[in-house]
């Protein structure tokens, strides 16, 4: 199946799930460690199959990383600030990232690297993750918001509708 | 994240690594990792069996400290990864670069070449 990699002024309306986690936290590595447990405990809560959860946690890893390690001080060394929405419904879980760091879109031809490890140089190797969230989604979508924000929303398959994207459980 | 090395050969350390190899726990270990291997010119096999998460920036790791100790004509084997691990693993073909085991004593026998 083709997966959906584009930029869509719907990006910030996920369509599934009343279940919501939501996490708010400054793009640092201390306040990252802290939010990936607190994701974490979040999860125990919730009966996803583990490659699923495996999924979830691998998209938060990759996507804010990448906001921590290239997101630029907003203005006198403030680092941007992250919130994520993980949205769990019965057929998938879309994870919504907001920051108002400088412009980047994941989905672009460009920043989507390699994911043959053989083929990776040291330069190629920073691509890594975001080929490793495109492989893991069923969808990915991006827009810059009005008001100078990323937004990216990617969609997850569990359940039934795993095995028809070819993510394993 | 912890890391425990311990020499089970002559030039070669078995480093066990406990917890998730997120950018935190990648952040905590890899310049000791590093500096424990590379300097000495060490082979190392790399028990992953209680490792419970590995993202982009440990196959980086990996991959830069394999290359290191390539230079050096010294090994680096991961052996015994959990089958979510293993499967990230595969879907970025890291076995085509970095000798993947199932287990200490199959990767011992891959670092002595």
């Amino acid at each position: 199946m083709r997966k959906r990699l584009s930029r869509s002024r719907a990006a910030d309306a996920p369509a599934v799930g009343t279940d919501r986690i939501e996490l708010r936290f400054p793009a640092t590595l201390a306040a990252f460690r802290d939010a990936f447990a607190r994701l974490g405990a979040a999860l125990d809560g919730r009966a996803l199959p583990p490659a699923t959860r495996y999924g979830v946690e691998l998209v938060f890893e990759e996507i804010v990383a990448n906001v921590v390690r290239h997101g630029a001080p907003r203005s006198a060394g403030a680092p941007p600030a992250i919130a994520v929405a993980v949205d769990v419904g019965a057929d998938e879980v879309a994870l919504t990232f907001d920051d108002d760091g400088p412009a980047f879109d994941p989905c672009a031809a460009g920043a989507v690297g390699r994911t043959r490890a053989a083929a990776l140089d040291d330069e190629a190797l920073g691509g890594l993750g975001l080929a490793m969230v495109r492989r893991a989604a069923k969808s990915m979508e991006y827009r810059r918001t009005p008001d100078a924000r990323n937004r990216l929303v990617v969609r997850l398959a569990t359940g039934a509708a795993a095995a028809a994207t070819g993510t394993r459980d | 994240m912890q890391m425990n090395l311990a020499t089970v050969a002559d030039g070669v350390v078995n480093v066990a690594l406990l917890g998730r190899l997120d950018t935190p726990g990648v952040d905590a270990i890899e310049t000791q990792l590093s500096a424990s291997l590379v300097p000495t010119a060490t082979s190392a096999i790399v028990d992953l069996s209680r490792v419970e998460f590995v993202g982009s920036m440990a196959i980086r790791m990996f991959i830069t400290l394999a290359r290191a100790l390539a230079k050096r004509q010294r090994r680096l084997v991961l052996y015994a990864p959990p089958p979510l691990v293993a499967q990230v693993f595969e879907t970025v073909s890291l076995g085509d670069v970095i000798p993947l085991a199932a287990d200490a004593e199959a990767a011992l026998a891959l670092a002595r070449g």
